[in-house]
């Protein structure tokens, strides 16, 4: 039994995550985010390019300056959508299918499940879903903002005559690429969000263990992640590198040049705090 | 053919001693009920037997296999503990072939056999389970776990919220289901239903079983 029951059940979990209103609506609140950067920054792009034209730029076009790599929502910093989705991210991760766990374990819909299957399986199945669907909602508004501002400003490859005007600090995180090769700089971005996004909503999964409150299930990662951001006033000037998510998560060094290093430890930490809690205390705990 | 061999199952919950040296044996083909007052212990043992939780002391094996050690849940096993749980959005039906695709043993035509055999027409299960009465979910949860055919069959307080054909449905279930060689345990607070359908009655009181009664055959 326990060899083939782990596929339908990732199959149910998948489905149950991806096919809710929390996941659509919380979908479409990104995407409205996303949209609002769009809009902003397509809005600016023109203006500034027909200021261009009536000022003049002493005849140079400044072309690399204005390239869809530094006005997507993740290299941009200035629009109201950018602050929002950014600010904002690690709940919405949380909030498609984060408090999954908690609900089914209160209903009783887990023990149906388990017996059926395996306590590993389950919890499994669950951390991939939940892992899913926090990133799947993150990752979408951020391609389709990257398609809808490609549709009006040309992917232009930056060049490192105009630094100020990305903020893609020399020795941050994969700058080289940035400057190289910027769609791949850019699929990276994504992928990182998808990632973090993904073990924002695990960890909401893993707090289920600790607390019998649905909202603070729901919130409780938010501010674990808002005392890291704001931690950084004391901790991050020391070393001069970023180590907010908040800040990390898209490509415009704010205050301190990113380190693969720091994002890579805090990724691996919260992969493993997450899994190690869901898979530990998920099959050893009683099922009341 | 499935034996429940419990031997002095002792649990413990937050320092409480909740179910307190049980022994007994649950042979398949037989109907075993569990009887007391709220809080004596009965849905505490079924869980035991179903292996959500583990005893603090003692051994209990489903056919010769130690429950939490060789195997994690019997192996086939269909249970209804306390109330009904499914999902809200889904239909009766959907919710059953959800779960049923888990182990992929029946089709769509043994899901509707049951459901009509605890009274919920194809119109009823279709609807979505948010929208059922306290009757129909616990019709629901009553096929849930039998719709497998499993070898244990659990069942908390089947005729809870149900109607008089829905108790009468219970009782040709139960029977049906020992007929067919299951493993059947009740908890049930309805004296007369579990004097009528069970083989064998445990009392308990305080997690602690006190006297057993077995129903004599009738001539």
């Amino acid at each position: 039994m326990m060899t083939n029951t782990l596929t339908p059940l990732l199959k149910i979990e998948l489905s149950k995550a991806i096919k809710n209103k929390y996941f659509i609506t919380t979908l479409i609140v990104a995407l409205i985010f996303a949209l609002l950067s769009a809009w902003y920054i397509i809005d600016l792009h023109f203006y500034t390019q027909s200021m261009m034209k009536i000022h003049g730029t002493n005849g140079n076009p400044m072309t690399p300056a204005f390239s869809l790599f530094n006005h997507w929502i993740g290299g941009e910093a200035t629009s109201l959508g950018f602050t929002l989705f950014f600010t904002l991210l690690p709940l919405m991760a949380v909030l498609p299918y984060g408090w999954s766990y908690f609900i089914e374990n209160k209903t009783g819909y887990l023990k149906t499940v388990v017996t059926r299957s395996s306590k590993w399986y389950y919890f499994l199945a669950k951390y991939i879903a939940t892992f899913t669907a926090g990133g799947l909602v993150i990752f979408l508004p951020l391609v389709i903002n990257l398609i809808v501002v490609a549709c009006f400003i040309p992917a232009v490859t930056p060049s490192t005559m105009y630094t100020l005007y990305y903020s893609v600090a020399h020795v941050s995180m994969w700058s080289y690429l940035f400057y190289t090769y910027p769609l791949v700089f850019v699929i990276l971005y994504l992928i990182l969000n998808f990632i973090f996004g993904g073990l924002f909503a695990t960890m909401s999964l893993a707090i289920s263990f600790f607390f019998k409150n649905r909202i603070a299930i729901i919130l409780i990662p938010f501010f674990l992640i808002l005392i890291l951001h704001y931690s950084r006033t004391f901790l991050a000037y020391k070393y001069y590198r970023e180590i907010s998510p908040l800040n990390y998560l898209h490509s415009v060094s704010i205050e301190n040049p990113v380190s693969s290093w720091i994002v890579l430890t805090q990724g691996l930490l919260f992969f493993i705090l997450t899994f190690g809690i869901t898979m530990r205390l998920g099959v050893k705990r009683d099922i009341l | 053919m499935t034996t429940i061999y419990m031997d002095g199952v002792y649990k413990k919950l937050k320092g409480l001693t909740v179910i307190n040296n049980i022994s007994m044996t649950l042979t398949s083909g037989q109907v075993t009920g569990f009887r007391g007052v709220n809080g004596s212990g009965k849905t505490m043992l079924m869980r035991l037997i179903a292996g959500l939780i583990l005893p603090t002391k003692g051994t209990i094996k489903i056919d010769e296999k130690v429950l939490g050690k060789e195997i994690t849940f019997p192996e086939s096993i269909g249970i209804l503990l306390e109330n009904p749980a499914f999902l809200d959005s889904y239909s009766g039906f959907d919710n059953l072939k959800m779960l049923a695709s888990i182990r992929n043993k029946i089709g769509d035509d043994q899901i509707n056999h049951t459901l009509e055999a605890v009274g919920l027409d194809h119109e009823s299960s279709r609807k979505k389970y948010k929208k059922y009465s306290l009757g129909m979910k616990q019709r629901l949860g009553i096929a849930g776990s039998i719709m497998e055919q499993p070898d244990i069959v659990i069942l908390d307080e089947p005729t809870n919220s149900l109607d008089t054909d829905g108790v009468e449905r219970v009782k040709q279930i139960v029977q049906q289901e020992k007929e067919r060689g299951a493993n059947v345990i009740i908890a049930c607070h309805d004296t007369d239903i579990l004097d009528q359908l069970a083989d064998k009655i445990y009392y308990l009181e305080n997690g602690a079983m006190v006297q057993s009664t077995r129903r004599v055959p009738q001539a």
